[in-house]
Order: structure tokens, then sequence, then C-alpha cells
């Protein structure tokens, strides 16, 4: 481990394009170890924050560090870096070997069998020529280009975006892996599932600005659970009018024999409530991570998305 | 630089025959000029158009109908097509497709980059030069004549760095901006008018003022070397190099 307890630290990063400001005082540590989501709408600046860390994009104000060091000594962070992007274009004129083999000499020369390995497992033929794959198995090439040399940090964007779900759940298995050997990931996606499975911490970002950065296990427990009852009318009926005697027990829809309610508090009173009436069916969710998304980010009357 | 040199393994091929099939063809035509029957017929043009052409006795001779016929005008034109078509492509092109970005994020300075890529163009113009002289020594053979290698060594200097120098401008633009457009247009109309401004200058008094602005006009094709040209065009190139360098370094990278 590095002497410093963060693998990014972004500090008051400000990034316009002409006159369209697109980060505002952006100013995050991500934590060496954890796998940390960065999640937000289009448009709201993930792709430009990832951008600035890897020095692709140049801030206008404010500063980033990767494991203590200046994101501009490329030599010391980059190494230590794999990356994996969505719209990654690789060198579509090589096959998935020479490619590799570029990107293993730019390392440490000993990847190759790790790449090798990833290939077998992610059932990628690598003497095809790139610009012969398909998108999901191009990005295969860019996903083991990005875990062959061993790095410390991995930064996806959208990183399984043309993945079919079999892959996706290998993407899952190799991420967990990789946090056990003490990795750190910085990823963004659009696939809540995908983020509340794999970080630990989220952090929302809008219009250039963070909103929130939140603990996945405190979101899961802390937050309200929804309550699914299946019932004849009447038994839904009766609960209906009784269930603000339940502190934390509240209504959110119900139709003639389906009922959903948020809950927050103690699980056992709520059975212990729920066991007086007749139901035919009981479901309890946890609460998802895209519910919190959509609260987030949800229009408000004026038009504009709420904080 | 190894893989750019591979990637473009084929472009590099075809101008390679291309080139090397210009020298054989021209030299192939030497005999009808040495017979003085196509330059007599230059007699006939006004004295505007003599002067535009040249010297057209000298074509009869070996020498100088290597250094006015095939290096005055044909190597330099086609040799610059190809230095700002490389240029323009491994800077502006590979940035807009994301070829640059992705080469970023692994363990690659920008100006580790950039080198890199300069060096390729480097050794594809080298390529191209080279295919012109097999050609034309092959084209002697031919024809049975014989040609100094240290007079063909000059004139491919000279035509390698004039070439060089509008490919830099290609650069020069291409790293400061990464626009495509740019890269191919300013340094193909800099060509253009520095040619237009050297062949005319012997006709038209009034251009001789701004003759040194021109890079052709640095571009020799005598047959000993100009010691005091060759430095303005190095110089001239290396600063463009540094211009690149810093300019690359400073901006933000096009992302596709």
């Amino acid at each position: 481990m590095e002497d410093v307890a963060y693998a990014i630290k972004l500090v008051d990063i400000d990034k316009s394009f002409k006159k369209n400001r697109i980060l505002r005082g952006l100013t995050l540590e991500v934590n060496q170890g954890e796998i940390y989501g960065f999640l937000g709408p289009n448009g709201a600046g993930k792709t430009t924050t990832i951008r600035i860390i890897l020095d692709i994009l140049r801030a206008d104000n404010g500063y980033v560090e990767i494991f203590g060091e200046s994101n501009k000594k490329i030599s010391k962070t980059h190494p230590k870096i794999g990356y994996l992007s969505g719209e990654m274009t690789l060198d579509s004129d090589l096959s998935g070997e020479q490619y590799l083999k570029f990107v293993n000499s730019r390392y440490h020369k000993k990847s190759m069998a790790n790449a090798n390995f990833l290939a077998d497992l992610l059932k990628i033929d690598l003497k095809t020529k790139i610009s012969k794959l398909s998108s999901g198995n191009r990005q295969k090439i860019g996903l083991i280009s990005a875990l062959m040399h061993n790095p410390k940090l991995l930064i996806l964007d959208e990183p399984t975006q043309g993945f079919d779900p079999l892959v996706q759940q290998i993407f899952i298995k190799l991420i967990k892996t990789f946090k056990k050997k003490g990795g750190t990931v910085f990823m963004s996606s659009h696939i809540l599932e995908e983020v509340q499975e794999l970080c630990d911490r989220v952090c929302f970002i809008k219009e250039g600005s963070i909103i929130g950065v939140k603990d996945v296990k405190e979101i899961t427990s802390s937050a309200r659970k929804k309550i699914i009852i299946k019932a004849d009318p009447k038994a839904l009926e009766k609960i209906k009018h009784q269930h603000n005697s339940l502190p934390g027990l509240n209504l959110i829809n119900q139709s003639d024999d389906f009922m959903e309610l948020g809950f927050s508090g103690d699980v056992n009173k709520l059975i212990d409530y729920l066991s007086v009436h007749k139901i035919d069916d009981l479901t309890i969710k946890e609460p998802e991570l895209e519910e919190i998304f959509i609260d987030l980010y949800k229009p408000t009357k004026s038009g504009n998305t709420e904080s | 630089m190894t893989k750019i040199l591979f990637q473009k393994r084929f472009v590099i091929l075809w101008w390679f025959f291309g080139l090397c099939g210009l020298g054989v063809l021209m030299m192939y035509f030497f005999p009808a000029f040495k017979s003085g029957n196509i330059v007599s017929s230059f007699s006939s043009l006004p004295p505007p158009v003599q002067k535009l052409i040249g010297d057209t006795t000298s074509w009869t001779t070996i020498s100088g109908y290597i250094s006015q016929q095939i290096f005055s005008l044909r190597v330099p034109l086609l040799v610059i097509i190809l230095s700002i078509y490389i240029f323009s492509n491994l800077t502006s092109v590979d940035e807009r497709k994301g070829i640059t970005e992705t080469s970023l994020a692994l363990n690659n300075s920008r100006s580790k980059i950039l080198i890199n890529k300069i060096l390729a163009a480097f050794v594809i113009i080298i390529i191209g030069i080279i295919a012109i002289d097999l050609g034309i020594l092959l084209g002697l053979h031919l024809i049975h004549y014989t040609f100094s290698y240290h007079q063909l060594l000059i004139l491919s200097l000279n035509s390698f760095l004039i070439c060089l120098d509008f490919g830099l401008i290609s650069l020069v633009f291409g790293s400061l901006s990464g626009r495509a457009g740019l890269t191919i247009g300013v340094p193909s109309v800099f060509a253009f008018l520095s040619y237009l401004l050297t062949t005319m200058v012997g006709t038209v008094e009034s251009l001789k003022t701004v003759e040194k602005l021109s890079l052709f006009h640095y571009y020799s094709t005598g047959l000993t070397i100009n010691k005091k040209y060759i430095l303005i065009l190095v110089i001239f190139g290396f600063f463009a190099l540094i211009i690149s360098l810093i300019g690359f370094n400073r901006r933000d990278i096009r992302t596709n």
C-alpha cells in the first residue's frame, strides 16, 4: 500500500468547454481498497472527470492526485492504473494479441500470461483483427488490457457497455477478486444494479457538482424497504385504514388485490402488525439504488432536477 | 514507433513502389530529352514562360535532368503530399478516432507519444526518398548511364528536409489544435503558395522582396551542398518540433 490513504484525490476541479461549465469545484477522495461508484445523468460530467484524472483533459482549476502523486507524473501514476471505457477506441488494424503485446510493452512486459488467462476466461479469440470483432468482444480486449498488468487502481467508465449478461457476471467476479487483492476501483455506470452489487460508496454528481456521497450498505440498511402485499380487497382496505398505527409505515400504491408500502424500522414489528391481517403473499424488498437515484434527480415543478 | 510502422506497412509499401516506379519511369524518358527534340520545342515558348520552366538546356545532361526534371518538382511534390498525409494521420486523425486518448490512458506521456509519431513519420519520409533513389538507380542501369551517388545523396537530403518541414507544419497544427482540416489545409496551401512564389519570382520583380518567406527558396536542386539553406531548413524544422511539443503538452486531447 502507498503512504497515503486515498487512491484518487480531486480538489476543487473546474472545467469548462468554451462557455459551457462542465465541472464546478469538484472535490472527492477515493480510499484505497474501496469500489467507488460515480453516478449521474448524461452530461453530468462523469466522463470529463475521468478524463481529467487520466490527464487526457486538463482542469481549468484545481488538482488531481493518484496515490499521493500528481496525475501529471504519468510515469509514476499510470503504471498503477488500468482503464476501461465503454467508448474506448482500440487500434482496429491490429489483432487482439498484437494490441495486448503492445500494452504489455508499456508496462513491465510480464503481463502476457495474465492476458492469455483473461482471454480464456472471457472466451475471446486473440488472433482475430480488432476491426472484425463485435463491440462486446472489443470491450473484452479493453477489459483484458485494463487488468493484465495487475494495476492497483481501475478506472472504469461505463465498463459493461456491450457485454452480454454472462460476461457481465464474469466482469463482476473479476472486479470482486480485484478488490479482495487490495485493488481500488473508480467506476461510472448507468447499470445501477451493478453499482449496488459492487460499490462500497457512491457519489452522485449533477451539473458538475457533487450532490451526495453515500455508503451503499448504509443506503440499503437505513433506507425504506418496499413492502408488497397481495390480499383480497377487504383485507387491503383494512390495512390501508390502520397503517398509520405502525410508525414508519406509509402507503405508496394500491390496486384491488395489491398494495405497495414503504417501511423503515423494526421488521419484527411489521410482521406482528401484518399477522393480524389475512394476506395471500408478502414480499419485503431492499431499497434499490435506482430509487435513490431517481429521487435525487427527479425533475421539480420548475423543470430542474432536485438535489 | 514500431507499432505505427507496422500499422502503416501497406501505406509505406504502396508509396515505396509508386515512388520507385516514378524514378524508373523518369529515367527511362531521359534518352528522349537528351536527343534535344523535347528541349528545342520549349525554345518557341514566350520568354516569361521559359523563365518559369527554367534552364531547359541542362535537361540534356544526366545530372541536369535528375536535378531539374526529377528533384525540382516531382520528388518534393509527391513526398510533401506523403509527408503531410502521414503527419496529419498520426496526429489529428488518430486523435479524432480516440487512439491518442487510449494511448494516454496507458503508460505513455504526451511527449513520448508525439516523439514516437514524429520518428515514425521521419522513417516513412526517408523510405519515400530511398524509393525514389532506388528507382533512379534502377532506371540509370536500364538506360546504361551512371550518376554520382554523392550528388544523389545531396539532392535526396535537400528533398528530405523540405518535405519534412512541410510535414512539420502539419504537425504544428495537429499538435496545437488536433483538427484534421488544419493539418492538411494549412501546409498544403503554404506549400502551393511557396512554390508559386519561388517559381514566379523570376518573372515578377515585386515578389523578390518576399521570396525568402517561401520554404522552396531554401530548397536547392544544385549538386553541391548549400550549408546555409540546409541550416535554415533544419532550424525551421526544429522550431516546429518545439512548438508542437509545447502545444501538445498544454491542451486538452480531443476525444471521440
